[in-house]
């Protein structure tokens, strides 16, 4: 369960880094977004159903063969979003940096 | 200059002299020592301050605490009683409903007043009468569970007679 939790949150954090939360910085290097009012932190509405299915081995680099698991969730979010976003739009935009919010996808659909 | 206020929190009746700057928050925390409603962000985005206020979720940063003078307010002290957690704690700790639990006190009271508008919310109801409330850990799934479970434990409770 805990683990479960774990990966739900990961995930969470991973999506909400490929398409929400940013620190943007003025020209004086002064942080914009620096309440919860400007920073974009995912509602429950915003995140999607998701299935985890389990994969147990264990690992030859401790004497216990145990494993982490709580920091292992917001790995993949980011890239399986960016890869998607490229797909969708067909050529138009390649992700090479994070967050892909919704302007940058407007952005990039208006100047192709 | 400072402002007597009376507020009922939890079924009692306090009184106190307070700045008129005060927010309900910090009394409910400094003058009360009810420290189990957070202070998130203090611009009401959070809703980690959610408390009850006659009845209605409010967010505590958001209201001074001379306008809650007179007002019922329920935190989430008040939600146990002495016959043992609420159905909804219960929920929460049953499903894994939080992880770093910073959220849950004001989560708690929202969802109070999503299940008396919703006794059987669908998750779209749940997600958006949530939409106040920030968690950081959970990903929401699991709340999304918890307020799930904590319906149906209310809704059977509903339809038992209560002995008098």
């Amino acid at each position: 369960m805990i683990v479960e939790g774990q990966i739900s949150g990961g995930f969470a954090q991973g999506y909400a880094v490929a398409v929400a939360e940013q620190l943007v910085h003025d020209k004086q290097g002064q942080v914009v977004t620096g309440s919860l009012m400007d920073y974009y932190l995912p509602r429950a509405s915003d995140i999607p159903d998701i299935e985890m299915e389990h994969v147990l081995f264990e690992t030859d680099d401790n004497p216990l063969g145990i494993k982490s698991v709580g920091e292992r969730g917001p790995n993949a979010p980011p890239a399986a979003m960016a890869a998607a976003i490229e797909d969708a739009l067909d050529g138009a935009l390649e992700v090479t940096r994070l967050p892909v919010t919704a302007s940058v996808i407007l952005g990039a659909l208006r100047s192709r | 200059m400072k402002h007597s206020v009376s507020i009922q929190v939890n079924g009692i009746r306090t009184v106190n002299e307070v700045e008129p700057r005060l927010l309900l928050v910090h009394y409910l925390r400094e003058v009360l020592h009810l420290t189990g409603t957070h202070v998130g962000c203090d611009t009401t985005q959070c809703g980690c301050c959610t408390v009850q206020m006659n009845g209605l979720a409010v967010k505590s940063c958001t209201i001074f605490a001379v306008q809650a003078d007179g007002a019922e307010v329920r935190t989430v002290e008040g939600l146990a009683s002495k016959n043992g957690l609420h159905p909804i704690q219960q929920a929460f700790k049953e499903n894994h409903g939080l992880q770093c639990g910073f959220c849950t006190p004001g989560m708690m009271m929202a969802v109070q007043q999503l299940l008396s508008r919703y006794p059987d919310p669908t998750v779209e109801q749940i997600k958006h009468q949530l939409d106040g409330n920030i968690c950081r850990c959970t990903g929401y799934h699991n709340i999304i569970k918890s307020v799930q479970a904590a319906a149906q434990k209310l809704r059977e409770l509903a339809s038992v007679p209560v002995p008098r």
